[in-house]
């Protein structure tokens, strides 16, 4: 305190000052009276408070998910989609051959969804192709760079997302 | 390995899954009761004799999982937000034994999937929306009557093409208070929207009632009718009683005729002037279940976890920790204190207990010899 000069706001005072404060109140009932809270007290709090509220979060965490699909099984995949209750929505519409990547798709769907593909399940005779659809059930996509990677053993579609 | 510890509990502690996922119809209602919200606590700071109060609030979740958004799609990381502040002044005029006030409360409220404070990112699925009340009051302190009346605005900035379509809405609204009574209404076009009749029984010596004894046992009564065009009319019923010497209450609150018991909050004060309070709450859900919460309010921050204070205003979320920086004070007679406290809070020169072989006076000189 005695370093701290009177006349000038430094933030070494300020934070010795609200120790101070804080050190009175709590011996307030020795003293017999009640010390009031110094105001660069609330500055320092609303400074801090401002400091972490959202106009610092938003540069660590993303919002969006940039994603892109590796496909590890040994059939084409076509289109991803994001499917809720009765509502669907087109997230990458590229065909994927075995053993390729998609390009990298962003979008607003971070969070836990229902995620959907479909797979060229055989082609029928008049030569069109038999799509088959494959759901992985709600997966956590946290925003950032993803890479999907789809896997096909034994009949059981598998999902990871990295 | 050390800090991942602490890490992985300060995560726990504010997510907790998906159980308190806001819903699409949650941020759909918040405009009427946000504006409900705003014209009770008007109503609540407005006594004659006030000669001011503010406050302000901003949530701070530092997590994205912490408020997800439930869509028909599923559930969306992001942040709920409500950023409010409320100012409310009042002046003499002259000699004539009359206060003339004026009032703003704002807020900026709904879901955006990134954090922010002044400008939103505007997502796909947001939501941002003000709410603000403007008027003037006029108040006879000795009278102990006031009236009030202005205008209330809704103003979607943003409204996703999740939600219902909603245009900007203006309101009117007055407020009558007669000693403990107040009476207040609002409207819409030709329809009435809302008419609160409040009883602060309670003997507040703030207002020149009883410092103790019976009177201040009185309850605080909060009727309140809502119109919901003809046939789903409904009221809100909210009893605010003292238990003991003014530093424990209880706060129930009813809607009829349908939902029944919605929340219970047992509160301590620390001071009789109600800017600490330490909560515990019940609240009853939407879907019949209990839930159990609790809060801790200090002048600048107020830390909850399932308060039915935060359900109500962060559009019913719930099922993390909640941390608010805020303020609430009013000011009356020389004195500050929380918003509808019986007491003014102690300030500087109050001795509190004179130490032993002294008398108040004594302790006055020796101030002064210094």
């Amino acid at each position: 305190m005695k370093n701290a000069s009177k006349n000038s706001f430094s933030m070494k005072s300020a934070i010795i000052r609200c120790i101070d404060s804080v050190r009175a109140c709590m011996k307030v009932r020795d003293k017999g009276h009640v010390t009031r809270i110094p105001f660069s007290c609330f500055f320092l709090l609303t400074f801090f408070g401002f400091l972490f509220s959202g106009c610092v979060a938003h540069w660590i965490v993303e919002g969006e998910v940039r994603l892109q699909i590796e496909n590890r099984s040994s059939f084409e995949i076509a289109r991803l989609r994001v499917v809720g209750d009765s509502v669907a929505s087109d997230w990458i519409s590229d065909t994927i051959p075995p053993g390729k990547k998609s390009e990298v798709v962003n979008g607003p769907w971070s969070g836990i969804f229902d995620l959907e593909i479909s797979v060229r399940d055989s082609v029928l005779a008049g030569g069109d192709t038999l799509w088959r659809r494959v759901r992985f059930p709600s997966e956590t996509l946290d925003g950032g760079s993803r890479v999907a990677k789809i896997a096909q053993k034994d009949g059981t579609w598998t999902i990871r997302i990295k | 390995m050390p800090l991942k510890l602490p890490l992985l509990f300060l995560l726990a502690c504010f997510s907790f899954g998906s159980a308190g996922a806001i819903s699409v119809s949650g941020l759909e209602a918040a405009p009427g009761a946000a504006r409900d919200f705003q014209l009770l606590e008007f109503g609540q700071a407005f006594k004659p004799g006030t000669s001011g109060y503010w406050g302000a609030g901003v949530h701070y979740l530092p997590f994205s999982s912490q408020t997800r958004l439930r869509s028909p799609y599923g559930l969306h990381n992001g942040y709920a937000f409500r950023h409010h502040f409320a100012y409310y002044g009042a002046q003499p005029i002259g000699d004539t034994g009359l206060d003339l006030g004026i009032l703003w409360w704002a807020e900026r409220h709904g879901w955006d999937n990134e954090d922010f404070l002044v400008f939103p990112n505007y997502g796909r699925f947001s939501l941002v929306r003000s709410v603000h009340t403007w008027g003037a009051t006029i108040a006879s302190p000795k009278g102990k009557w006031g009236f009030g009346a202005g205008v209330q605005y809704t103003h979607p900035e943003l409204v996703s093409s999740i939600y219902r379509a909603e245009s900007d809405s203006l309101y009117e609204w007055a407020h009558l208070v007669f000693g403990r009574a107040s009476l207040q209404t609002s409207f819409h076009h030709a329809d009435w929207r809302h008419v609160r009749l409040s009883l602060d029984l309670q003997s507040r010596k703030i207002w020149g009632g009883a410092s103790s004894g019976v009177s201040t046992y009185f309850p605080d009564l909060d009727f309140t009718l809502y119109n919901g065009a003809g046939d789903s009319d409904s009221a809100k019923i909210v009893i605010t009683q003292n238990i003991f010497r003014q530093y424990l209450y209880l706060s129930g609150t009813f809607y009829a005729p349908n939902y029944g018991f919605r929340s219970l909050v047992l509160s301590y004060y620390l001071d009789p002037s109600q800017i600490v309070a330490l909560d515990a709450s019940c609240t009853r859900l939407p879907n019949g279940n209990f839930v159990w919460g609790g809060g801790l309010k200090l002048p600048f921050i107020r830390i909850a976890y399932n308060h039915p204070y935060d359900m109500d205003r962060l559009f019913g979320s719930r099922g993390t920790v909640m941390l608010e920086f805020q303020i609430s004070l009013s000011t009356a007679n020389g004195g500050f204190f929380g918003l509808r406290a019986p007491k003014a809070a102690p300030m500087q020169d109050q001795p509190l207990i004179p130490p032993k072989g002294t008398t108040v006076e004594g302790i006055k000189d020796v101030k002064e010899s210094k």
